[in-house]
């Protein structure tokens, strides 16, 4: 670009003082990219060596005596603390001296721990380690301002939640998780609100709901089932989410929430087009009053909750989206379960219609956008929806093949008119 | 004025990072010195953490007692396990009850299962069953700990020192061998 500079002041179409500011400009923006490289690779080197320490001390030094080993274990832990008080003092415009030294005291906290488990060979669970090392890295976050130990934070009680939720029966310990991630909401609204581009603000946008969703079925004990609720509505808020003001200028990448939220409702949807999930739902339901008390009840009341009021307070879907309509997912699943009390062939029938119209919406979406990847989504959908009925019902081989073949030539059709309709446009 | 309350709270935080491994280290060192010693007969599982590295699980022999039948015992029931000696030494479980025993030595641990039947008894789990190990010392020791069990004559058990309802594993030993040199 620099280099057509003259180029462009001869022909006359910019002016000198115009290709000064261009000239000005894209050295100021060489000269901060490097910053952006140090940076990442400081915090990488940084995690790298704390998670080294964690392997080092993992071999479980035997020739050490107890005292030894303890001493060994508060050294990287002090480094870590004095490097956070340097970077907080003499650093503070340089975030990725803050970022580093956070990112090291967060492991050296894990390292130490796990040193003095190992010297005074504490049996307490994995899951207790974990929740130890997060409490005592959390306030982290706030003081250092930092965004890599909340990512890591993050991971860390995410696995914790699979280790108690899933591997720990009918565990009561799972609530912690969700104190715990109460604690990151602060710092990631913050993110948001400076600006929801920022690399942390989209790693945070990407890795907050995956973990929502691990933790979530983890709510399922007796009643399983009812958790399709749950994630219809987790999934509707999430769709709902994408659209808040704060996303708009951001453009694809933390549109993430609405494709997530879509994807998952679809997903959601797809085992329950069949009927041998309906057939035995309502016989096994305990009484209501019963059922108020259980996890999963609790968990639908909550996402319920959110998706509701995020529709009635914060909706934000322009009216002539087509797949503005997905925003009512969660109340029309919730009367299609509903009726499956009725009778479940008709919830069966209710959700096929359901994903159906969800793929002729997202076709028509793509359509209107002129967007072949939208649109062949949307087939997908609809040819998945048709490909679960056959496997779930006795159609003759004829009839399937003929379906298959009308889907085939469905969607060169679709494709085919786009591309016309470009060509058309075009000339 | 805002770096200088964040300061302070670092300065908070530091302390309350220094101060949980500190306690933990006081915590068990003071049951180490000042408790009481229990030879415990194991049984070995296998090992392993991803992050604290490489252990092997003891199984304690001595982790039945017999009550009576249709008791109000429950899994996961919170007991205090009062613990004596048998004729050779080794640990056994003398008493076990629900609220804490005034004077004696005892474990503050749960049921594992109560088997409600003619000879009704119930299994409770230690909290003390993983023994760290050096990386690669830890299969060597499980091998010698397998051929152990299949020895009758040799004896492997863990030297568990009891203090306030909790216990801190030494050493675990083979033959009176220990596993660990320290």
């Amino acid at each position: 670009m620099i280099k057509d500079l003259p180029e462009l002041i001869e022909a006359n179409v910019i002016s000198q003082e115009t290709a000064e500011r261009i000239s000005d400009y894209y050295h100021q923006k060489k000269n901060k990219e490097p910053n952006r490289l140090i940076a990442v690779f400081g915090i990488i080197g940084a995690i790298l060596v704390g998670m080294g320490i964690i392997l080092i001390v993992a071999h479980n030094w035997d020739d050490f005596g107890r005292t030894t080993k303890s001493i060994l274990a508060f050294l990287p832990l002090l480094l870590g603390q004095a490097s956070c008080a340097y970077a907080l003092i003499k650093k503070k415009e340089q975030k990725v001296w803050l970022e580093a030294s956070s990112a090291f005291l967060f492991f050296s906290v894990g390292a130490c721990i796990a040193m003095i488990s190992q010297i005074y060979h504490i049996s307490g669970s994995l899951p207790d380690f974990i929740l130890t090392w997060m409490l005592l890295t959390l306030p982290q976050i706030y003081i250092l301002n930092s965004s890599v130990a909340s990512l890591f934070y993050l991971i860390g009680i995410t696995y914790y939640a699979g280790e108690v939720g899933y591997s720990y029966y009918h565990s009561k310990e799972i609530l912690w998780y969700w104190l715990l991630i109460i604690g990151i909401i602060p710092h990631y609204l913050k993110l948001l609100k400076n600006n929801a581009q920022a690399n942390w603000a989209v790693l945070h946008s990407r890795m907050i709901p995956i973990s929502l969703i691990i933790a979530l079925g983890t709510c399922g004990y007796d009643n399983e089932e009812l958790l399709f609720i749950s994630f219809i509505s987790l999934f509707s808020a999430f769709f709902l989410f994408g659209y808040l003001p704060i996303f708009r200028k951001t453009g694809k990448s933390t549109q993430s929430y609405s494709s997530l939220g879509l994807l998952g409702i679809i997903v959601t949807l797809i085992p329950l087009t069949f009927d041998w999930i309906w057939d035995n739902l309502f016989r096994k339901l305990p009484p209501i009053n019963e059922l108020v008390m259980t996890p999963e009840f609790i968990s639908i009341f909550i996402t319920t909750c959110i998706a509701l009021y995020l529709l009635l307070r914060h909706d934000h879907i322009p009216a002539s989206n087509r797949l503005s309509i997905i925003k009512y997912s969660f109340l029309v699943f919730i009367a299609i379960f509903l009726s499956a009390s009725i009778s479940p062939k008709l919830a069966e029938l209710l959700s096929n219609l359901m994903l159906l119209l969800i793929g002729i919406r997202i076709i028509r979406q793509g359509i209107e956008e002129d967007h072949l990847g939208i649109l062949n989504y949307g087939l997908l959908v609809l040819t998945t929806a048709i490909l679960c009925k056959f496997f779930d019902t006795n159609i003759s081989f004829i009839i399937r093949g003929l379906v298959f073949v009308g889907l085939g030539i469905g969607f060169f059709y679709a494709n085919y008119m786009i591309i016309q309709k470009r060509k058309r446009n075009e000339q | 004025m805002n770096n200088k309350r964040n300061l302070i709270l670092l300065l908070l935080l530091v302390c309350l990072q220094l101060f949980v491994p500190a306690k933990m280290i006081y915590d068990h060192e003071a049951i180490l010195n000042k408790g009481k010693v229990f030879k415990f007969k194991t049984a070995p599982v296998d090992p392993s953490d991803p992050i604290r590295g490489k252990y092997i699980t003891l199984q304690f022999e001595a982790n039945r007692f017999y009550t009576t039948i249709n008791a109000a015992w429950y899994s996961n029931q919170e007991v205090f396990a009062t613990l004596g000696e048998d004729k050779d030494g080794f640990a056994k479980i003398a008493n076990v009850s629900t609220s804490k025993p005034e004077s004696a030595d005892y474990i503050k641990t749960n049921i594992d299962y109560y088997q409600n039947s003619d000879s009704a008894y119930i299994v409770l789990n230690f909290p003390f069953t993983k023994f760290y190990m050096e990386e690669s010392k830890a299969a060597p020791a499980e091998k010698a700990y397998i051929d152990a069990a299949r020895d009758t004559t040799s004896v492997a058990y863990a030297k568990v020192s009891v203090l306030n309802g909790s216990g801190v594993i030494s050493n675990v030993f083979i033959k009176d061998i220990p596993l660990v040199n320290k």
